[in-house]
């Protein structure tokens, strides 16, 4: 964004100049309130739900295994280009202590070449619990080389419902 | 942000107000390169994960979508063809220019006898069904290998959100000329990318 010009105008002290800049920064001002206030920040967040999970199975705020076997899920992570992931953090909730539930932040190139950015698995066996990780390798995102996506692989050992995934928020920093 | 306050600081005519007057505005520079980082350069483009392309019709072949590909297994009968077609929607702001297709593929002849084709087609629909091509990309299928193919041409490039939905269809599509049922080669889309430009 090149430089504004207003405030060399301002030396002068115009006053029919002073006007038609009040007028800009009112027009100004109307349009970014319009702006939600998230998006003022460089830093943001993006929330995968349950739903946005392929092949998606369970109601609409859990992923949960249509059956008594490993089932692994997938979601597309698409954020801004050249943005930097600070920091995930998984929702669960299990009640069996040898079920488990894993979840990846996963970069790949075009030919296969994949590797896990974080790791946020549920590590506790009594109820509703979150998970974060603020260690992420190759945490610049260029997506003119690589795709991410989030991995998420759901082992429950004596019902379906013994491990259930929340949703995932990939926490990342805009390049400005 | 809180409310802008500029508008009181130039009833003066003091240096303290002008030194106000520049931070405000530097904060209000700043505020804008959040929001408009998206728009700094006007070109642009969008990746299509293959977890992106949905199947849009019913076949005999099953479908395997992995985090960074999409492919298909199955038999081919003989003499006959299988195909599978996936979408992905689009969502380009209107009025941008729509100037690259790139597909990136893998293939691995495994079958001898059938041939295989894997195609990619950008495409826009009115709500009459009225559905044009707009680019055709024909994936280029060499054994046992990761291959990125390019289409710059592109007809009725403008993007008109008014009228029109845009989407790209992936097809699978294996024969085999001999009498027989056959295992269909691997091919694998591992993504697609649409370039476009901006409205300036």
């Amino acid at each position: 964004m090149a430089k504004f010009w207003i405030p060399y105008r301002t030396s002068r002290f115009d006053r029919s100049g002073l006007s038609r800049i009040n007028a800009s920064l009112s027009s100004i001002e109307h349009q970014l309130r319009a702006v939600p206030q998230e998006l003022f920040s460089a830093d943001r967040t993006l929330f995968i739900p349950p739903a946005g999970f392929a092949p998606a199975v369970g109601s609409g705020f859990a992923l949960e295994n249509d059956a008594v076997a490993v089932r692994t899920y997938y979601a597309n992570v698409d954020v801004l280009n050249k943005s930097t992931v600070t920091s995930i953090k998984t929702y669960w909730y299990r009640d069996d202590a040898v079920a488990t539930g894993a979840c990846d932040l996963k970069r790949s190139d075009f030919q296969e070449n994949e590797i896990a950015m974080a790791t946020a698995n549920s590590n506790v066996s009594t109820g509703f619990h979150n998970v974060s990780d603020t260690s992420i390798s190759n945490a610049s995102l260029d997506y003119d080389l690589y795709m991410y996506y989030i991995k998420v692989v759901l082992t429950p050992n004596a019902a379906t419902t013994d491990v259930r995934f929340q949703g995932v928020a990939i926490n990342y920093t805009v390049q400005v | 942000m809180s409310n802008f306050a500029i508008k009181h600081y130039l009833t003066g005519k003091n240096s303290h107000n002008a030194v106000k007057f520049n931070r405000t505005l530097d904060e209000l520079e700043t505020a804008l390169r959040y929001t408009t980082a998206e728009f700094l350069d006007n070109t642009t483009d969008k990746m299509i994960a293959p977890l992106e392309f949905t199947r849009s019709q019913i076949s005999a072949l099953t479908v395997t979508t992995g985090g960074n590909y999409i492919t298909v297994a199955g038999s081919v009968p003989g003499p006959g063809n299988r195909a599978m077609t996936a979408v992905a929607k689009l969502t380009p702001p209107n009025g941008s220019i729509f100037t690259k297709l790139t597909g990136y593929n893998y293939f691995s002849d495994i079958t001898a006898g059938v041939s295989s084709a894997l195609t990619l087609t950008l495409h826009r629909a009115d709500t009459n069904e009225n559905e044009d091509t707009l680019a055709t990309l024909n994936g280029t299928l060499v054994h046992n290998t990761y291959t990125t193919d390019i289409q710059t041409s592109i007809s009725n490039a403008t993007v008109d959100n008014t009228i029109y939905t845009y989407y790209l269809k992936l097809v699978f599509l294996f024969s085999n000329p001999t009498p027989g049922p056959k295992a269909v080669d691997t091919v694998k889309l591992l993504g697609a990318r649409v370039d476009y430009q901006l409205r300036p």
